[in-house]
């Protein structure tokens, strides 16, 4: 066997400092970075942050335009729309990582299953990944919704169900690629069981388009959020969410337009920022990934 | 002989997916048993008196085993019968017939836009790689994938149809009544769910097209004097009708959940209204009926796309 | 869309034989504008609700009446600004004695299938209401033992108790006529082909989109109506609706929120503002928990700031509801003005007195649409702030009325009364412990005696103060939370002629015209 040269990586290189080098290559996912950073923070601190509490309402102050006083206005209720669109980021956030985190704990061990052990599980599973994915998601999330009762936790649920095929779909290439990798043969050679083989060599070799999928996801989450709260099958009131604030704006669009751009531009930045970071981290692996083709 | 080749594919489509269709269908008819609490007072609607619930248990059979229902339910369905809704008693599969017209008016609306202006984007990009209108151009793509299509939809209305009227604030026109109403009635909302459509196809393309434009082979076109677009046009096509053909097929399954809040944006009565108002009310044979066209089109729209797939790049056919 | 051939036929043939005494008997009805009024067009309405039901006794909603009285006609009609009963397809009526009343019918309707309407006609619709399992007007006739057709056109009802109250009843749902024919034919299927004698006919129901009339050609008042047709297009929110009549889409657009008053005086489009008996109340469940306590229901009533209220959600506009009628109804009893005004501090006391002085919790439903969420907004900052915690569980309309009287999970709802045609039936409905609409099935001492004697007297001024005492008793107990009275907003484009505003709150289009 050839001597593998072992100058290619410097010898104090950590994964701090690669983190570091890729930030500063690309503003892109530095910008996405800070801008994520900044909204948990805000999310975090809201009480300290928002000028006004998301519910005082203000009856002689009702749609106003912005102002020093309400430095986006108010809503139609005299409700500070800053401080409505702070309280919300936490809402709003909380509601993406809940339907992410149930699509991975429903789709990764499956697909790492599937992909693992083929044979008729493979099959199966993969017949049903296909079924699931011509479900158009959100119409799944409404009718599971509409049977599981109104609520931002049911719908984030159902989205996440509704993720779980895909997050599947992928880890199950990513195993079946890593599988046949030496490191697997060498674990199975030591005897480990093909539960300790799963998680141990396998999963975090097939994470990385996991990883990039989970940003995108995110993005859509934060979007079929919003499309909830918008028809009203979501969150109830008063707590702010982006997507509630936007259907109050559209009910009021003809007497005051200006309230439809806060929600609507915060939930485009976020899904920007989300989606920017998932195409950075994927030109990051594609790199690594192609640097280790030996 | 290519007639023989034809069928033995098509065969193989159908048995491979047959299996997906009837998996689908049989969690469309679930659905039933997702909901809590007795099927029978889910079917019979809440109101329903005692006696009127042990009628639809036994007109359903919902005291045999799910197999056997499933089976009914699936030869209900081949009949085009749909049940009826639970607050009007109208018949779902007529319902549907009135308003998917509404909603594929604006899918094909909003895919020939997406179409039309994503290939032509992708294709000026991908001529000048790295320069600032590559830049800008997949700068705006990644907005148009992040942007909340209703929510364009609303600014849309704001500015075009209230200040300018130049189109219609509402509703849909069937295209009985004359093409060019129903156009104007689908453009606002066909534009405003074909912004993602566009970002998507833009910047899928322009890596595909980036792709074949660095193979080998062009290189070759290119010594031998030929123009990158002449090159793309008549040789690279081919190559990225596939990616194309892909991810029209995911598009289609998008913009089928996205034209739902847009059809409540502009009040279209559509499908995607209905499944809300149905999902709102409890209406559970709408709600069914709804996914289960829904994902039948989508079924049907992915057959084609892989069909189309497999003639245009036969490498995939011996895969 | 016209009625078809055989229909006409049949129609023809009952008109012409009835022809002469019609003439004869014809009510003579003051549409000081016949002549005016062009005849023609269709009218296209943008509507909020899609009916429950087309079958009259079965619909449980309000917003149904805009859907059934272009085809269906009431037994007895109301006038239009005091709600006060007049001839309908009933000519006449009368108490020979207190538990009888004898009701004379037209000679000369027939229904849009061509059978008559006869005392046969009319018993089995009472019937209908007072037996069938699905009927929505039980309650609304408890008074009735039986009904029987005294003659070919007269019906005689025999009443458990007195009951004056009972030809407003009859003006109101319980009264409306349909084809018993047509009922035995489709059945179930009724619902979908509703045959009346009205104006206009039923021709189709699109769900949630179209609900369609075309002109009766046969009508009873001769050159009645004005329209051809009538099209419903179903647009759930208001705002839409305001902007397809601006676009020239639809003519009329009804139920606007006051808040859209800006935009419907930039348009130019006409319209028409009025009070109407149809009130927001928040109502209580009153055997419920700490709802039980008066203290905490008087405490709620003073945390309510109803000015505050009526600003927020209708610009100022709506007249302030202390009790159950506004001050245009002969039945209002100002008495009860102010009993509870807005008094933060006072609702504080109470509620300590009752034990809660640390706040207590309670449970609210109501629809999810946008105007119905910023109703109850307003309503629970306002409690907040005296320390009673709301939590919220918004509903499809439907759910939420199911949820609070059915299945009395909640202790609060928030969601428009339309009101009744008779005030004793108003208060019979809402507070009598056997009504549907009272979730805490018990009702006050002294509450069914002074009601009993609302219903017990002819004289309209003597009625007036037994209601008096009957709004005493349930504003004393703090029985339910009075806000506001919902204005009737309307608006039209100029080619709409002859359109009247009500007492009701329900759309009457018999007098529309359309210049063209």
């Amino acid at each position: 066997m050839t001597a593998i040269s072992v100058d290619i990586l410097p010898p104090t290189d950590t994964a701090l400092r690669r983190a570091r080098r890729w930030l500063k290559s690309d503003w892109r996912a530095a910008a996405a970075l800070a801008y994520l950073g900044a909204l948990l923070l805000l999310a975090l601190l809201a009480p300290l942050i928002a000028p006004y509490s998301p519910t005082t309402q203000d009856i002689n102050a009702m749609l106003q335009d912005p102002s020093a006083a309400h430095w986006l206005g108010t809503d139609d209720l005299g409700r500070d729309t800053l401080s409505r669109l702070i309280y919300g980021a936490p809402i709003s956030l909380f509601a993406c990582l809940l339907a992410v985190a149930v699509g991975l704990t429903l789709g990764v061990p499956v697909g790492l299953c599937a992909g693992y052990l083929g044979g008729w599980v493979d099959a199966v599973v993969s017949r049903v990944i296909e079924t699931m994915m011509s479900f158009p998601g959100i119409v799944l999330a409404i009718g599971v919704t509409g049977a599981l009762g109104i609520g931002l936790i049911n719908a984030m649920i159902a989205v996440g169900i509704v993720f779980a095929p895909e997050f599947a779909r992928l880890t199950r290439s990513q195993t079946m690629l890593v599988r046949h990798e030496l490191y697997v043969d060498a674990a199975r050679s030591f005897g480990a069981s093909p539960a300790r083989i799963m998680l141990r060599p396998i999963l975090p070799n097939a994470l990385q388009p996991v990883v990039v999928q989970t940003t995108i996801l995110l993005a859509i989450a934060l979007l079929v959020e919003a499309s909830l709260s918008f028809v009203g099958l979501g969150i109830q009131p008063p707590y702010p969410s982006w997507g509630a604030m936007l259907a109050r704006a559209y009910a009021n669009m003809d007497i005051a337009s200006a309230q439809m751009y806060p929600p609507g531009l915060a939930i485009l930045a976020t899904a920007l920022a989300f989606n920017a970071l998932g195409e950075s981290l994927r030109a990051v692996f594609d790199r690594a990934g192609r640097s280790d083709a030996v | 002989m290519a007639l023989y080749w034809g069928l033995h594919w098509a065969l193989k489509r159908i048995l491979h997916l047959a299996p997906v269709a009837l998996l689908a269908t049989f969690f469309v008819f679930g659905m039933l048993y997702l909901v809590p609490g007795d099927p029978a007072v889910t079917l019979a609607g809440e109101n329903a008196s005692v006696q009127h619930i042990q009628e639809i248990r036994t007109l359903y059979g919902l005291d045999r085993p799910i197999v056997v229902q499933y089976a009914d339910w699936l030869g209900n369905v081949a009949h085009g019968n749909l049940s009826v809704s639970l607050l009007s008693g109208e018949p779902v599969a007529s319902e549907i017939a009135h308003r998917l017209p509404n909603t594929l008016l604006i899918v094909a609306g909003a895919l020939i836009l997406s179409i039309l202006i994503g290939v032509p984007l992708s294709v000026a990009a991908a001529l000048r790689p790295g320069s600032r209108f590559d830049h800008w151009s997949m700068a705006v793509a990644s907005t148009g994938v992040s942007v909340p299509s209703f929510w364009l939809a609303m600014t849309l209305v704001s500015f075009f149809a209230l200040d300018f009227h130049w189109f219609p604030a509402t509703g849909a026109t069937a295209l009985s009544d004359g093409v060019g109403e129903a156009l104007r009635h689908v453009a606002l909302p066909a534009v405003a769910l074909s912004a993602n459509g566009i970002a998507t196809i833009a910047r899928q393309l322009r890596t595909a097209f980036a792709d074949t434009l660095a193979a080998p082979y062009v290189r070759t076109l290119r010594a031998k004097g030929l123009s990158p677009s002449a090159i793309l046009w008549k040789h690279c096509l081919k190559n990225v009708s596939v990616p194309l053909l892909t991810v029209i097929g995911l598009l289609a399954n998008r913009l089928f959940g996205a034209t739902i809040v847009i059809e409540i944006v502009f009040a279209i009565p559509g499908i995607g209204s209905m499944v809300v108002n149905a999902a709102i009310n409890k209406d559970f044979p709408v709600v069914q009926g709804a996914v289960l066209v829904t994902v039948a089109i989508v079924i049907a729209i992915n057959l084609v796309v892989d069909g189309l797939c497999r003639v245009l790049d036969p490498r995939i056919a011996r895969a | 869309m016209r009625l078809t051939e055989t229909q006409k036929a049949a129609i023809t043939r009952r008109a012409m034989m009835t022809a002469t005494l019609g003439a004869l008997t014809a009510a003579s009805v003051p549409y000081g504008a016949l002549a005016a009024q062009k005849r023609g067009g269709i009218l296209r309405i943008s509507y909020g609700f899609q009916p429950t039901s087309l079958d009259p006794t079965f619909g449980r909603q309000g917003g149904d009446f805009g859907f059934l009285y272009p085809v269906f006609e009431t037994l007895v009609d109301w006038e239009p600004q005091s709600l006060q009963p007049k001839p309908g397809l009933a000519t006449s009526w009368a108490f020979p004695d207190p538990k009888t009343l004898v009701m004379k019918l037209r000679e000369d309707v027939v229904f849009h299938d061509g059978t008559p309407f006869d005392g046969a006609a009319a018993k089995y619709n009472i019937d209908r209401g007072l037996n069938d399992a699905k009927s929505a007007v039980k309650a609304d006739l408890a008074s009735v033992e039986r009904v029987e057709a005294s003659g070919k056109h007269e019906i005689t009802f025999h009443l458990k108790r007195p009951n004056i109250a009972l030809p407003g009843i009859l003006s109101d749902r319980a009264g409306l006529m349909a084809s018993p024919a047509a009922m035995e034919k489709f059945g179930d299927g009724f619902a979908r082909n509703p045959i009346g004698t009205g104006p206009w006919a039923f021709v189709q129901w699109r769900d949630n989109e179209l609900v369609s009339y075309r002109r009766n050609d046969y009508y009873r008042i001769k050159g009645l109506p004005y329209l051809d047709g009538i099209d419903f297009h179903i647009i759930a929110d208001a705002n839409t609706g305001l902007r397809s009549v601006i676009a020239g889409e639809n003519d009329f657009v009804q139920s606007l929120s006051t808040a859209q008053k800006p935009v419907v005086d930039k348009s130019g489009l006409a319209y028409t503002f009025s009070t109407s008996q149809a009130m927001f109340p928040l109502w209580l469940n009153y055997a419920k928990g700490p709802l039980a306590d008066i203290r905490v229901r008087q405490a709620l009533n003073h945390a309510i700031d109803r000015d505050a209220y009526n600003k927020a959600t209708a610009l100022g506009l709506n007249e302030i509801a202390w009790g159950v009628f506004p001050k245009a109804h002969w039945a209002y009893s100002a008495g009860v003005d102010k009993a509870y005004l807005y008094n933060p501090d006072k609702a504080k006391q109470l509620l300590a007195a009752a034990g809660f002085a640390n706040g207590l919790d309670l449970s609210m439903t109501g629809p999810t649409d946008q105007r119905s969420t910023q109703r109850q907004e307003v309503v629970m900052e306002q409690l907040k702030a005296v320390g009673v915690r709301i939590k919220l569980t918004a509903l499809s309309v439907n759910d939420s009325i199911k949820a609070f009287f059915y299945d009395k999970q909640h202790d609060m709802l928030l969601i428009l009364w339309g009101g009744r045609a008779d005030p004793s039936a108003t208060y019979d409905a809402l507070f009598s412990k056997g009504s549907p609409f009272n979730a805490s099935g018990v009702e006050p001492d002294g509450f069914g005696d002074a009601l009993a004697a609302s219903q017990a007297v002819p004289d309209l001024k003597q009625r007036a103060a037994a209601l008096g005492k009957v709004a005493q008793i349930v504003s004393d107990n703090a029985l339910m939370v009075p806000l506001v009275f919902d204005a009737q907003y309307n608006a039209f484009t100029k080619a709409v002629q002859g359109f009247e505003p009500n007492l009701f709150g329900r759309m009457r289009l018999d007098t529309v015209s359309l210049e063209s």
